[in-house]
């Protein structure tokens, strides 16, 4: 009874919220959002790439990534407070041994992996993809290695210390830009590249490829911990 | 018409999910049935001509997710034991 | 033909996001608990994107061309695909969060059912 009464008002809510959403749209039609007619105009002139939403995330709307790899940090914290860590010996025991498939497989395509995760990240402004998708690929790319039975014990510290200077420098352009053009963020190699080039964008590619390091490493220690729990 | 077929197709299979999730005793299958509808959402996300947003609902909503949600399941099933 | 298309993509959202909800609330299990809270975050996702939706036009990945010849013509709206990619990532990142607390609460309490909490308190 319960059940059902909870079912009607789920089934009453979706359809007024639809019936809301639907109202929105038709007024709008075919039109652009202030702010998506403005970026799409002024995209050309001010970062010279061809993807607009890269240039939305990492330069026009750069405090939210702040904020967003800010929380992704926070939220990996969170995970480690949470749950006591056994050693690392303990995975071998927990983790059935791989058989011949698994292995020779792991070996054929984990190389295949990582260069398709950094062609990701670093064409990211030309097209589709950046440092979150290349940084998520590359990330869980590795748990396919403690699938395979890799018993080398990590070096958490290198993994530690690459992920903060990563950090570090993506704010040190920031100051850079207040210290060249009076803004934080700005972009002060504007004029290095042609259109359509890897090397163009001034430091769009550059933020991008330090936010995939950052987001590599916080996906492959959630892995990581998710196996040594 | 044919972005109206495939989307049609993804609704009804997306549906189809969900009443499984919904209906199954089993918390594995439902958190796989989960990595599904993300796939079928990145598919929906390409029709609605928005590419950057497909690639990381695959790699991240689909692969991540699902990996942590079943790898957690199994630590408590072996513990379980 | 455009009306038909953005109402699936509304349905689809919202049936995510109510039934995602709807698992949420009924089960007892803790992990399908958070199993409903990840669909219902898929169904927001698919219903921000949608309203930036435009009927026959593009992705938002323009040549120098097209950049300077009223670019808001021909594209499909930028802003909310930025945002959801933001949301996608705090998306997983909170998921974490969740079943690493469901694995510490099967670890205090020796189960994963929701209706323990109360026998416990007593």
């Amino acid at each position: 009874m319960k059940k059902i009464l909870i079912l009607m008002i789920f089934s009453f809510l979706a359809v007024s919220l639809m019936l809301f959403f639907m109202q929105i749209n038709s007024s709008k039609s075919s039109m652009q959002s202030i702010s998506g007619d403005y970026y799409l105009t002024s995209n050309a002139k001010d970062f010279n790439i061809p993807n607009v939403v890269t240039s939305i995330v990492t330069q026009y709307r750069g405090y939210d990534t702040i904020g967003e790899i800010t929380i992704l940090f926070l939220s990996i914290i969170g995970v480690f407070m949470l749950i006591k860590t056994t050693g690392f010996s303990e995975i071998s025991k927990l983790l059935q041994e791989p058989g011949t498939i698994v292995h020779t497989a792991t070996v054929i395509l984990f190389p295949i992996i990582m260069l398709f995760g950094a062609y990701i990240i670093i064409n990211g402004h030309l097209s589709p993809g950046g440092g979150f998708q290349g940084g998520a690929i590359i990330g869980s790319g590795m748990l396919l290695l403690f699938l395979a039975g890799d018993k080398k014990e990590l070096n958490r510290t290198a993994t530690h210390i690459v992920e903060s200077i990563s950090v570090s420098i993506i704010l040190l352009i920031g100051l850079l830009g207040i210290y060249y053009l009076n803004a934080f963020f700005a972009n002060f190699l504007y004029s290095l590249g042609t259109f359509g080039s890897i090397i163009s964008g001034g430091i769009i590619p550059i933020i991008y490829i330090l936010i995939g390091v950052k987001v590599t490493v916080e996906f492959f220690h959630l892995s990581e911990y998710l196996l040594r729990s | 018409m044919l972005e109206i077929t495939i989307t049609l197709l993804l609704t009804i299979l997306s549906i189809t999910m969900l009443i499984y999730i919904f209906l199954t005793k089993d918390i594995i299958t439902a958190a796989i049935g989960t990595a599904l509808i993300s796939l079928f959402a990145s598919i929906l996300f390409l029709i609605m001509k928005a590419p950057d947003v497909a690639m990381t609902e695959a790699a991240i909503g689909a692969a991540l997710s699902g990996a942590i949600i079943i790898g957690v399941i199994i630590r408590i099933k072996k513990e379980h034991r | 033909m455009a009306l038909v298309l953005e109402i699936l993509f509304y349905l689809n959202g919202i049936i995510l996001l109510t039934g995602g909800l709807i698992i949420a609330i009924i089960s007892r299990n803790i992990i399908k608990m958070i199993i409903g809270f990840v669909l219902a975050h898929t169904g927001v996702n698919i219903i921000l994107v949608s309203t930036g939706y435009i009927f026959n036009r593009m992705p938002p990945i323009l040549n120098k061309f097209q950049q300077t010849n009223n670019p808001a013509a021909i594209s499909v709206d930028p802003v909310p695909q930025a945002l959801v990619l933001t949301s996608i990532v705090i998306g997983v990142a909170t998921t974490s969060l969740f079943m690493f607390y469901a694995l510490r609460y099967y670890r205090d309490n020796g189960t994963i059912d929701r209706d323990s909490m109360e026998e416990h308190n007593d």
